[in-house]
């Protein structure tokens, strides 16, 4: 019988199975898909964002905002930051305002030195952001390690440690953004932007100087602590506190012990965080996430494989005696509806992919920033090993049925 | 064994696509069984079917097999069909061995020269008429339009008043088993095979359906193997065996050749 008679009588025959093949793949793998970028990007984010971050731990009070100023505006908050600053594994101690604001940034772009022509263009993002006002120290918490190169068209820049530091010291203005607003703008064409922001504070300008990259998942501005009232409202809920830089993470239980002790003796209550709690519990959610996410893989794989077999059995029951015809005037449906049903489940798995390609990925780009190439690469192999496994258990349940 | 009949030309059969009807030139050794045997095993113990059975039947002739119910006869013609395991004995097809090929190649042989006649009809209630027709066609590598093209006239020339585009089951019993023995037919088998062919039908659809087989057969020059009960159809036979009670009590029939 020539092939494509041959697959076309199984069509023909098995339409609606093989119907069946198909969304059941093309659901379970999107399924797939979707668990593993999502766990991949999650994993990959909360990696990222806690390895980029310069070891520290926060003080923080359970009081007033005026309460707070009161105390940093005394030589007791004086002394608090030097009898800190004292302490073994502590590199720097900076006091801190943290409010979320709703902005509406503009951005514009200045060319740089070695660039001739003035090219420049206007962007505007709009959205919750986080401002940090720090108090001017360094090694501080923005991250600032690393050396970054930036492309822009013709033109590569590259920002130095030595710039950030000088900058961060010596320019007022200097705003650093992290990467949730550098995706918020288009990548730098220059190293510096001049912005306004216009919230319900009234109108802020400050220059961003190049885009850092700490993998925060929250929109963060980093502005010094002396510019801070510009952005602040009587009524914005303020988070107050001191971040201690430290010098060696591996050293940050011992030193936490040790702060909490030096801490016991005063007046105030103090809370001492760190962002390895953050870290820890964002571990857990993930860890939690990654078991319920495989234990529903497994279990739509097994529902999968059961249900397939179970609808392919009954099938071949219900048209058992027209398959005992063809089997009699020999025509051996094995290999044309095995071939019919792997392409099947592959159509499936392939409409799965463009389903997640143009649908989820950028759904998962939306709420984690990034979609790993590695988590794509491990659904693929788990879902070939699926097809494969299902079409092994489908050819096995076809010798036992189709042999009369 | 009569291997010394047959010529190579008599060995392949008309059933490539475009073939034009040809009429096989004597009467040539279809099939021959040599010492067959069949046995199943129940609660432990093996039962003997039938032991050392010959059987031979020639193209362009009707063998009739006759016996009482549970004799054996389904399961000989089942055998002969290749359509359960030999494990003993020899099956020839036009002179060649084809008791113990694989499970491909037996069905290849099926569908290039064997055509099926049953007591329930075995239509495929999926398809309509024209296609049930067509199919040994589109087994034996026609294209589908050629296949549709020589069903429609098989149709046309030998059931011209059953609906091409009728599903199986808006057929009557007797129109259910005209369609069959186009079947049958349409690829021109070397050898027919019906078991029980008038089993459910009335006496007059019964007659029809006899002559028609039998003149089609003789026509095309295949070798006609007839399983029934009934007896009329031994005045149309050229040979006829039976599947009698065995003298040995171990085995349950022995098949004895009556004309």
């Amino acid at each position: 019988m020539r092939a494509g008679v041959s697959l076309w009588l199984g069509m023909r025959f098995f339409t609606r199975p093989l119907l069946m093949y198909f969304s059941l793949f093309f659901v379970v793998s999107c399924c797939v898909f979707t668990l593993f970028l999502t766990i991949g990007s999650y994993e990959y984010q909360v990696d990222r964002r806690f390895a980029s971050k310069q070891p520290h731990l926060t003080l923080s009070q359970d009081s007033s905002d005026s309460q707070w100023q009161t105390l940093m505006n005394t030589t007791e908050g004086d002394n608090l930051k030097a009898v800190l600053l004292q302490q073994d594994n502590v590199l720097a101690v900076s006091e801190f305002i943290k409010v979320r604001k709703w902005l509406h940034l503009n951005a514009t772009t200045q060319q740089m030195t070695d660039v001739n022509s003035t090219t420049a263009f206007d962007k505007f993002s709009v959205g919750d952001v986080s401002i940090i006002g720090v108090e001017r120290t360094i090694p501080t918490v923005i991250p600032l390690g690393g050396l970054n190169y930036y492309n822009a068209g013709m033109y590569k820049f590259k920002i130095t440690n030595l710039e950030f530091v000088a900058d961060w010291l010596t320019n007022p203005e200097l705003v650093i953004p992290n990467a949730v607003l550098d995706a918020s703008f288009f990548p730098p064409i220059s190293q510096q932007v001049a912005i306004k922001s216009v919230s319900n504070s009234g109108t802020s300008t400050g220059q961003i100087k190049a885009f850092l990259n700490d993998y925060s998942d929250e929109s963060i501005l980093y502005v010094g602590i002396d510019r801070m009232q510009t952005w602040l409202a009587e009524d914005d809920i303020k988070e107050r506190g001191i971040y201690i830089t430290l010098q060696d993470s591996r050293k940050l239980a011992e030193t936490r012990v040790i702060l909490t002790g030096l801490l016991a003796s005063s007046r105030h209550a103090w809370l001492i965080t760190s962002w390895l709690d953050e870290k820890n519990k964002q571990k857990t959610i993930l860890f939690i996430t990654q078991f319920i996410s495989y234990s529903l893989m497994v279990i739509l794989v097994m529902m999968l494989l059961l249900m397939l077999i179970l609808h392919q059995t009954k099938v071949l029951i219900n048209k058992a005696k027209s398959l005992k015809i063809f089997f009699m005037t020999g025509y051996l449906l094995i290999y044309p509806l095995s071939t019919l049903v792997a392409t099947a489940s592959l159509m499936g798995v392939l409409m799965a992919y463009l389903f997640a390609h143009y649908w989820i990925t950028p759904f998962i780009l939306g709420l984690f920033g990034l979609v790993t190439a590695i988590s794509g690469a491990f659904a693929w192999w788990v879902i070939l090993c699926v097809v494969v496994m299902v079409n092994l258990a489908s050819v096995l349940s076809m010798q036992n049925r189709l042999v009369y | 064994m009569e291997q010394a009949a047959y010529s190579s030309s008599e060995l392949s059969h008309p059933t490539t696509p475009n073939s034009k009807i040809t009429l096989m030139p004597v009467k040539v050794l279809a099939i021959e069984l040599q010492g067959l045997s069949q046995s199943y095993r129940t609660r432990g113990e093996t039962r003997v079917i039938y032991d050392n059975v010959n059987f031979t039947a020639k193209s362009g002739e009707v063998t009739l097999i006759m016996g009482t119910s549970g004799s054996g006869k389904t399961t000989l013609l089942r055998q002969i069909a290749l359509l359960d395991r030999t494990s003993q004995g020899e099956i020839y097809y036009f002179g060649e061995s084809v008791a113990h090929k694989n499970l491909a190649k037996k069905a290849k042989i099926r569908s290039k020269q064997l055509g099926f006649i049953f007591q329930s009809y075995a239509l495929i209630e999926e398809f309509s008429v024209l296609e049930n027709c067509a199919l040994p066609l589109l087994m034996n590598g026609y294209k589908k339009t050629a296949a549709m093209a020589k069903a429609r006239e098989y149709i046309h020339n030998f059931i011209a008043d059953i609906a091409v585009n009728k599903q199986p089951n808006e057929l009557s019993g007797g129109e259910q088993q005209r369609v069959a023995v186009i079947r049958a037919l349409i690829h021109q088998p070397g050898i027919i095979i019906a078991d029980e062919p008038t089993g459910n039908l009335d006496s007059h659809n019964a007659n029809l359906i006899k002559k028609e087989l039998v003149r089609i057969a003789k026509q095309l020059g295949s070798a006609v193997i007839i399983v029934s009960h009934d007896d009329s159809f031994i005045e149309c036979s050229d040979a006829f065996y039976r599947l009698e009670p065995c003298v040995d009590p171990q085995v349950k029939s022995q098949l004895v050749k009556v004309k």
